[in-house]
Formats: structure tokens, sequence, C-alpha cells
């Protein structure tokens, strides 16, 4: 049976055509007619398709009878492609035996491949590589094809190229997949391990989970039980996803699938957690995934205060898809109650946001996005800061140290020198230099990660014209000197606001952000005046004057029903607005104010 | 029992114009038939009868023609409809009724014949006493055409005078509106209509705007023309009784106080808009069915579309937005007999804020807008939307 299974990822950077080859594969397998295909089937949230993006894990089983005679399952478990989702990658990655790494012909191996390819490696992954986008006029396979045999080891002979738009090589692609990929070799008849490799919540069902059987079998109505909490439940629904849910009766090692238990509380579902059967519970878990620590953290807030609640229940819900967001409730002066959420990068903080706002109905302001900080105060006690308003007072500071990330950067090498600028401008320190090919050279640096969390990827990619690629982890924690840049709205501070930055760039950065707000806040009846301070030392100063004219000069009998319009229009833009103190702030100006621009 | 308090006012919609000013987009069509006013005439007669079988029974208050240019009538088809008025609803000889009038269509002898058909309040619609303001207004009519009509008014016997005029002009400076304050008080009006140019986007005047032909002046600007017509006109003994309008006390505007109290008003005519039982609804702009009506078209001809039908609290929420515009405010005892609101109790937080922030007050009973808040009085008015 599970000679038959071939269990398969496929890595690929962004826009290298994953979304696309994976439609394709779909297609010829049957597993949708021509009738049911629609653009990129596999990313199902409006986002993904809106961003060209995948964010979210689709396992889909396809049938294929291959060139040899006989029937396969290919599991196809689809990845994300973006940096911040590296952990969603090695989610999926470890339910597979093989992955198909896609790289586009006229572009070449980039650094967030890279990094997946070494994650699919390290798990002792089989490479299957393909070279996409061969009808474009500017592509060259061949000398992709060099650059993967070269870079990864890859056996040039065994690189199909293709054409996921035009379905060009298809077939090979699939006949390379039985070929090269080994089958799962798990023991049948041992007790049940089942990796929970992603799940989500459905308001009839309760938490589905997708999991893939490495050992034993699962068959409806068995009784579960979650290794991490000991919980235990009934199996109601086993099935596979070929593409739509299909009920299957059992499920044995080697094959991938989902269930559903009647799981009604979302917090009872770890994602990572191992599946075992209550009356004959394996040994132990299955070997845990990497634990994933939010990179990046902010302040999450409902508009209307009362919506709280609700917040509080969609973030539950979502977390149950996505193991990696973490939140727990604060409170600002200036916004009201909210929660202080941990995220993997700035996409991942916007996606969550936005998914939050359209699937649940809310309308939130974020606060400005920050690392943790680790603080060596005085005592000699160390305290970890991601909230700004939690910065201690300076003359309690020892020294602060933030975090660093060893930053990857692939360019073509005549970018080389604006790539080393803007990394110095960044505070960045060189680490190496490595020709990977002729042209292509890696450069590695050792980065801030607050720098890298606003606008240097954007800013890579205007300086090397799109060409630059780039990977980075945390490699730790080094002293900085930083402070804390408050900002007053008619003279109180507004502690969403507040932001942590390198000490040098303190007066541009307060310059900068008190520009920035008396741009978009609007005028008012009142006088309003933005400052910008460290401490109690103001160093920028910006006045938005009292509004000097809103009135309608006339208004008799034919002009009441207008002049009632205007005002309810009015009122309704005010919906938009945070009302701090006297002041009414854009809840943009949130955002927008921590967006550097300074390029 | 009719409530003494409940009357009401007619408003008598005469659509017509020589020419399109080129600030306007009210409903006006040029007169191009010389028997339309007369159709046109007929149609309100019997529009005002079967408007008189629904809504008679209160008293009537005050009459107001206005427009497009009322004084196309000619005085005997103005007597011929405040006769027809008198008969379906009741006029009285004490009652206010306005008519506007264009100088550029009037002279003594039309001027007493309307005074003599029962008009006993003329609203002028001088604009400017700059022609070249009245060029770029697209105004008929001259800065001497202006003084000329008010001379003749006073000599066809007109005691009650409002000359409406227009501030913030492209290219108008302090000196240039305070000569037009000047020229306006010289000629002794009881009343004076102060209206800030509103740009609207399908005018001759808007598109040139948009075109970067001429520029709208800064609001700092107009806000300082506005202080400074209040200082002069305080000075001349001219009190501020609303956000655009001025008079000698005693002389305000009777039929425009009645809309600021929130009273019901019937509209006679294309395009008027009548406001009664918490109704507000506009009849047709088709002037073929009031053409067609005076040659004795059926009933409902007017019939137009309801802008608004209110709530109990849309209702009170509206006579707040209306009597914060008057400077005199609102008297918070009558308005809680009125409609049972206690508005000091139901906006207490925003009073306090605005009263604190010197946006209002409360003096004697009335809560009213502070005079330093007029001119961003939306700011203000917009607190009380619900």
């Amino acid at each position: 049976m599970q000679e038959n299974i071939r269990n398969f990822s496929i890595i690929a950077h962004i826009d290298h055509g994953k979304s696309t080859l994976a439609d394709r594969l779909l297609q010829f397998t049957g597993a949708l007619s021509e009738r049911e295909m629609r653009e990129q089937f596999l990313d199902k949230m409006d986002l993904e398709r809106e961003k060209g993006i995948t964010i979210k894990l689709q396992p889909v089983r396809l049938n294929y009878r291959a060139a040899d005679g006989k029937d396969y399952i290919l599991n196809l478990i689809d990845t994300p492609g973006h940096v911040d989702f590296s952990y969603e990658v090695s989610r999926s990655l470890a339910c597979c035996e093989g992955a198909l790494l896609v790289v586009d012909a006229s572009q070449g191996i980039e650094a967030q491949t890279l990094a997946n390819v070494y994650m699919a490696m390290d798990l002792n992954l089989e490479i299957v590589g393909a070279v996409n986008k061969i009808d474009l006029p500017g592509a060259d396979p061949e000398k992709v094809k060099q650059e993967m045999e070269d870079v990864l080891g890859l056996d040039q002979n065994d690189i199909v190229a293709i054409s996921a738009k035009l379905g060009l090589g298809i077939d090979e692609v699939l006949e390379a997949i039985v070929k090269l990929i080994p089958p799962p070799q798990g023991d049948e008849q041992g007790p049940l391990q089942a990796l929970i490799f992603d799940s989500y919540f459905d308001s009839y069902k309760g938490a589905i989970c997708y999991f893939r059987v490495v050992s034993g079998q699962l068959k409806k109505g068995d009784i579960i039980r979650m290794m991490s909490s000991g919980k235990e439940y009934e199996v109601a629904e086993l099935g596979v996803l070929s593409p739509y849910m299909t009920e299957v009766e059992v499920l044995k090692a080697g094959e991938v699938g989902y269930l559903a238990a009647g799981i009604k509380n979302v917090s009872d579902t770890k994602v990572g957690d191992t599946i075992t059967l209550a009356d004959r519970p394996a040994a132990e878990p299955l070997p845990g995934y990497r634990e994933v620590k939010p990179m990046v953290y902010c302040g999450l807030y409902p508009l209307e205060n009362n919506d709280y609640e609700k917040l509080r229940d969609a973030l539950d819900k979502l977390k149950l898809n996505d193991a990696s967001l973490l939140y727990e409730p604060e409170t600002s002066e200036a916004l009201g109650f909210g929660f202080r959420c941990g995220f993997l990068g700035l996409l991942h903080l916007e996606i969550i946001k936005e998914r939050l706002e359209r699937e649940y109905d809310l309308s939130l302001l974020a606060t400005a996005p920050s690392v943790i900080y680790q603080i060596m105060l005085t005592d000699g006690s160390i305290v970890y800061v991601s909230n700004p308003t939690y910065w201690p007072a300076p003359q309690k500071i020892e020294q602060v140290f933030e975090p660093f990330v060893k930053a990857s950067i692939m360019v073509p090498n005549e970018y080389v020198g604006p790539v080393m600028e803007l990394c110095q401008d960044k505070r960045g320190s060189f680490v190496n230099m490595e020709y990977l090919s002729t042209q292509r050279v890696m450069i590695t640096y050792k980065l801030p990660l607050s720098e890298i969390l606003y606008d240097f990827f954007d800013a890579l990619k205007s300086r090397t014209r799109g060409y630059a690629s780039l990977d980075y982890e945390l490699s730790g924690y080094e002293p900085a000197d930083l402070v804390k840049l408050d900002i007053f709205l008619n003279g109180e501070v507004v502690d969403a606001l507040s932001m942590i930055v390198h000490r040098e760039r303190a007066y541009y950065r307060a310059r900068n952000v008190t520009e920035k707000l008396r741009r978009i806040i609007p005028r008012q009846m009142y006088e309003v005046v933005i400052q910008a301070g460290i401490g109690t030392k103001i160093i920028a100063r910006e006045t938005i004057k009292a509004m000097r004219k809103d009135v309608l000069a006339k208004c008799y009998g034919g002009d009441i029903t207008r002049k009632k319009k205007l005002l309810e229009k009015q009122k309704e833009g005010k919906k938009r607005m945070k009302q701090i103190g006297r002041v009414e702030v854009p809840k943009d100006a949130f955002l927008t104010v921590l967006q550097v621009d300074d390029d | 029992m009719i409530n003494q308090q409940d009357y009401r006012g007619i408003y008598i919609h005469i659509p017509f114009c020589k020419a399109k000013c080129n600030y306007c987009d009210f409903y006006s069509v040029p007169l191009t038939a010389a028997d339309w006013l007369e159709k046109y005439t007929r149609g309100l007669a019997a529009e005002i009868e079967q408007r008189a079988s629904s809504y008679g029974g209160q008293p009537i208050h005050t009459v107001y023609f206005g427009g497009g240019t009322p004084s196309l009538l000619t005085p005997a088809q103005i007597e011929r409809l405040l006769t027809k008025l008198d008969q379906a609803f009741g006029l009285n000889s004490h009652m206010e009724i306005t008519m506007e009038a264009n100088p550029a269509t009037i002279d003594f002898k039309y001027l007493r014949g309307c005074r003599l058909a029962g008009i006993n309040r003329l609203s002028l619609g001088i604009q400017s006493f700059v022609d070249r303001e009245l060029r770029l207004l697209g105004r008929l009519h001259s800065a001497q055409d202006s003084e000329k009509a008010v001379r003749d008014a006073y000599a066809a016997g007109f005691h009650n005078i409002n000359l409406d005029l227009i501030y913030g002009i492209p290219g108008q400076t302090i000196s240039d509106w305070v000569f037009n304050l000047r020229q306006a008080m010289a000629l002794d009006p009881q009343h004076l209509s102060l209206y800030l140019l509103q740009l609207e986007p399908y005018t001759p005047l808007g598109r040139r705007v948009e075109a970067g032909q001429l520029y709208m002046l800064e609001d700092e600007q107009e806000y300082q023309l506005y202080r400074t017509s209040q200082e002069l006109l305080a000075q001349k003994g001219y009190q501020q009784y609303e956000i655009s309008n001025f008079a000698v006390p005693g002389w305000e505007c009777q039929h425009n106080l009645l809309y600021w109290d929130s009273r019901e008003y019937i509209g006679l005519g294309a395009g008027a808009v009548s406001f009664i039982n918490r109704v507000r609804f506009r009849n047709t702009n088709l002037l073929d069915r009031y053409l067609q009506a005076g040659a004795g078209y059926p009933l409902g001809f007017w019939q137009g579309e309801i802008l608004e039908k209110m709530t109990e609290d849309q209702r009170w929420i509206d006579a707040v937005v209306l009597g914060l515009r008057t400077t005199r405010g609102i008297n918070l005892t009558d308005f809680n007999k009125r409609f049972g609101v206690d508005l000091e109790q139901v906006y207490s937080g925003v009073i306090h804020e605005l009263v604190t922030g010197g946006f209002m007050m409360i003096s004697d009973g009335y809560l009213r807008l502070a005079p330093s808040a007029y001119f961003i009085s939306n700011q203000v008015l917009g607190r009380f939307i619900q």
C-alpha cells in the first residue's frame, strides 16, 4: 500500500509559479475538471489571491496512473513562499518524503528558495528539480539547471523543464515525483502516531485537523488522544481532500487526511501535536515541530471599544489556524482595551489584521510594530520589553540589547555596491560575500531586526530593481544605544505612538513622525500641537491650526435635508477616527507614521 | 382645538430665470416661451386649491415668493396668487409677504404694482456693488442698477427691504468686501443676508476653478471677511440673528425664522419643498406638469419625491440643528415643552465639552453657539446628530 504513496511539497520563491503548477497537477490528474478549475485553486483565501501568495497550507490528494501502469496516490502539501512563513514551510516539509523545487527559468535560485531547500535537505527529503516558465523570452533553462547543480548538487539530468502556464512538461513532473521520491515507510501495525500540520475551525464540525499518519492506522469512531494534553475525542469524520472533502473509513501509515472529532474548544487543538489512540497509545510523541517565536509585536485595538470581546473570539479562532500567532490582553491609555500580538514578520501582521477585519467584521487599529528588547537594569536584573509603554526610565537602564539577524542577500553582482550601502545605512555589519556563480553573489550581513522590520525589503527591491532576494535568521542579542521616543498630542503622551529608536536617528525620526502626523491629522475645532520627545526633552514640534471654516451659509426650507445629510456624512467620517484626548486621529495614522521613507 | 403654536409658512417657487448665474445650481429654467408664466400661475392656483383641501386649517404665518426669479411674475399674477392663497388658507394684512427680486428685472412701476398686489417685504439679489464681481458671478445687473432698484423700492412704498450679498468671490480682498458692505448700508436696508460663495461643481464658476483659471479664497481669508462683516454691521446697528443674517432689531425675516424654529411649511410650485407631519418632500421638477395643470390636469400632478420621513427622535434633532443656527439659540424650557426632550440631559457630555471649549454657551435658559463657532458651526452641529 505505502509503495504507491508519494508525499511531497512544492518549494518555490514568490512568483516562480508554484500555485500555477499545483493547479496544473490537479488538472492533469483529473482531481479537478476544466469546469471546476479556477485560478490557483489551493489559495482559498481572498487575501491569498489578491496578494498572489500562499499563506495557509492546503493538502490535496491526487490519483495518478504512472507510465509503469500502476496507480499512485500523490499527496501534495502546498507551502507558502514568503520569508515570514518559513515556519509553515517547515510544518509541510515534515510531513513529506520529497519536495518539488520550482525555479523560474529567467530568475534562477533566490535566497528564500535556498533556505527552504536547505530545510528540506535537513529533513532528508528527496529534491525533485523543475525549471518553470521556459516559455518566457528571457528563459535560460540550461543555465538555471547548471546553477541548481552547482549550488544544490542536483543531477542536471533529473531536472525537468516545464511551463506550468502552458501545461508543458507536467506529465514529466508527475513521473519524476513517482520515480525519485521514496514511498513512506511507517509501521502500519504499530501504535498510531499522526502529526497535525494544520487545523481550522468549522462552525458545524468544530476543529478540523489536517494530519499525516506516520505509523499505525486511524478509523472513524476511534477514540483519539492528543499527546500534549491527554484529552480524548471520538473521531466523527475522517477523510481526504481530493481536493474536496471526501470521507474514508480508515487512514494508514503514510497517508494524509483530515478529521473532525467534535472538538469544541479551539485552544484544545495544538498544531504540531501528535495524535494517538486512547486504547493503544504510542510510547512517545513524534519529534515536535520547531517552536516558533514571534519576531515582531504590536498592539491591536478595536476601534469600537465594545468590540473587545469580538476581537478576543476572532483571535482565538485564528490562533487555531496559525500556531505562530501569539496574543495577550493589554491596555493603552489612548486606545483602551486591546491585545499585544506577536507575529512572524510585518506581512504576517498585515495579513492577520486584514483577516480579522474581513472575516470577523472588525475595525482595528495597529500600534507601532516592535521587536523584543532585552534590558539590563541598574540593579542587575534583566527585563524583556516588546511594548514601548513599558520601557524603563532612562536612569534605570544599564544597557539595552536588541535582536540581530544574519541576513543573506542574493543579487546579481552589479548590485553589490547599492546593497552594501543599504546594509550600512541600516546599522549592519558585514559578515561575508560569496560568489555562487560568475554573476550571482550571496552577501551576508548582521543587521538589527528592527531595521529589517520596517521597509528593508522594499528598499532592497528598489535598489536592485527587484533582483535581490532576502532570507534571514535570528542571530542573537547585541548591545545597542536605543532610546524611547514619545509622541505628544496637545501635551499628552500617546502611548500607542511611542517607539524605540537608535539614539543617532532620534532627531530624524522625531521630525519625520511629527511632520507625518501633521499631514495626516485633519484640522479640528481646536489647535493641535504635535511634539516628539525623549523623556521630558522635546526634540520636534508641529502645529495644526484650528479649523477656520466649516459652515453651510444657506439653510432654508429646501436646504435642510441636504444639510442634515452633510452632517450625517461628517459623523460617518468620524468613525474612521480615534479620539485621543480631544484630538481625532485617523486610524491609519498609527501605521503610517511608522513607515520609514528615508530613501 | 388648534394649538396656537402650530402655524405654517407658505413658500412659492418661481423656477424661471432670464439667465442662469455662474454660481447657481438651483432648479431654474430659462424663460423661453412668453405664455409660460401665465400657464404656470394657473398651475400654481390649481395646486393651492388642492393643497388647501389636504393641509388647510392651520393658520398661515408668512408667505415667501422665491426662485428662480419671482420678479418675472407680473403684479397681476402676484395678486391672483395672493387672492387664491387668501381664499384657500386665509391670509391677513399684518403678515410678512416677501418676494425675491432681481435688480435687473424691476423698475419703480413694477415695484409699485407688487406693493399694491400685497407684497410687503422685498429681498433684492444685489450680490455685489463691484461690477467686476458681478460679471464673475454672471449677474445681469450693474452696481448702478442695484442702487436704483433700492431707491425705487422705497419710492414704491417698501419699508422692509433685504439685500443679499455674496462674499468669498475669487479675488475679493477685505477692502473690496468692506466697500460692498458700506455701499449696502448706505442704502439703509432693514435687513442684510451675507452669503459665503459656495462652489458647486457643475456650474460655470465651478468648472473655471477646477480648470485652474480661478482660485477660491483660503479658509482663513473667508473667515476674515466674515469677521469683518460681523464687526462692521454691529457698529451700524445691525444685529446678527443667524449665521448669515443681520437685521435692524425688529426687522428679522419672519419666514426664515419659521424654518429655523423648525415649523412646518407648505412649498408650492415646481421643485418646492414642504415639511408637514414629520415628512419633508419635494414637488416634481417637471415644469410641463405645471404648465399643463393650468389647462385642467388632474390631482396630484406635483408629486415628486419624499426627502425624509422622520421618527420622533429625528424630528427633534432636526429642531436642534436648525435652532442652533440662530444667535438666540434654543430655549431649553420651550424645547422640552414642545418635544418632551431635556437637551441638557440628553447631550450633557457633548454640551459640557463644547461649552468648556468655548464653542457653545448656556445663558438665560438658552443653548446657543458661541459667536466664534458660527463659522465652524457644522463641526458643532454634527455633534448633535445621533
